[in-house]
């Protein structure tokens, strides 16, 4: 389990609180957490996403902050949240998924200053295309992998911090 | 009340909720103007008279929440700004209310939680 320390078990679980806080206030459909993982995957045909959304972190940590779909649950995200039975324009999808990105991120921001550890979040960027695999992790960083289904479909979130 | 609102902020998705969630509490808006960035925000405001409550988000590219809050309260200073956040830390708070925002609600939120902080917010104009 490299990777594995203390602060970035307590980022994991504040980052699983965010999302949960999230989905349950906002966007409410069953969410299961499936595991973690401190490494990254080394098969990356396991891990092939469409829409992902990032997040940089800078202050106390350093790092980068990650939440990984395909197409079809990024659009029952995106239909679940402004309560629409269809999508009327498809960058609303990518405008979505990035402000999930935005309040996952401010809740690990919050819940991290509780413990004195503070860091400015960056405006979210989010990155579509067609199935292209999670790449290597920062150098000389610590990882966590959060995996979730909903709906039968993945959503992985990745944080990884540079090692200080 | 129905306020006329301005709701800034650069997702068009959360001014989509944040419209959709107003529309469910007691300040549904009489009317609605929206604006991408504090920039486009500020021009909005100086061209619309009538304006009662301002929603701002706090993270925008080109004028930044706290940067359009501080114009405003330049030109105004009884309109009700609430600022949407997705930074609960203190600091950031403090910073905020100082500086003339009336309140601020945190991302998630509820339209119960909306209803409550701008009761609180509309007081100091009522009271």
């Amino acid at each position: 389990m490299s990777g594995q320390n203390s602060q970035m078990k307590k980022l994991a679980e504040s980052i699983d609180k965010s999302l949960k806080d999230c989905m349950s206030t906002m966007i409410p459909l069953d969410l299961e957490h499936v595991k973690n993982d401190w490494e990254s995957p080394k098969d990356k045909s396991q891990n092939k996403f469409e829409v992902i959304s990032i997040i940089s972190l800078n202050g106390d940590i350093r790092g980068v902050l990650s939440i990984h779909t395909n197409h079809k649950l990024a659009e029952t995200i995106t239909k679940t949240l402004l309560g629409m039975d269809s999508i009327e324009n498809k960058e609303e999808v990518y405008d979505c998924m990035g402000e999930m990105g935005n309040i996952v991120a401010g809740g690990l921001k919050t819940e991290a200053a509780f413990d004195n550890v503070n860091f400015s979040i960056s405006c979210p960027t989010v990155i579509r295309g067609e199935k292209f695999a999670v790449s290597e992790p920062l150098k000389n960083s610590d990882v966590c992998w959060l995996h979730y289904k909903i709906k039968d479909q993945d959503l992985l979130i990745g944080l990884q911090v540079v090692k200080s | 009340m129905n306020p006329n609102v301005l709701v800034v902020d650069d997702s068009g998705v959360m001014r989509k909720l944040v419209i959709r969630t107003l529309n469910e509490t007691a300040y549904k808006p009489a009317k609605i103007l929206e604006a991408g960035d504090g920039a486009e925000g500020l021009t909005v405001f100086q061209n619309e008279s009538g304006i009662d409550l301002i929603l701002s988000d706090w993270n925008m590219p080109n004028m930044d929440g706290l940067t359009f809050v501080k114009k405003i309260r330049e030109q105004d200073k009884d309109v009700v700004i609430l600022m949407i956040t997705t930074e609960g830390t203190m600091g950031k708070m403090e910073e905020a209310l100082e500086i003339g925002v009336d309140n601020y609600v945190v991302k998630p939120f509820k339209a119960d939680d909306l209803e409550r902080k701008l009761k609180r917010a509309f007081a100091r104009v009522e009271g």
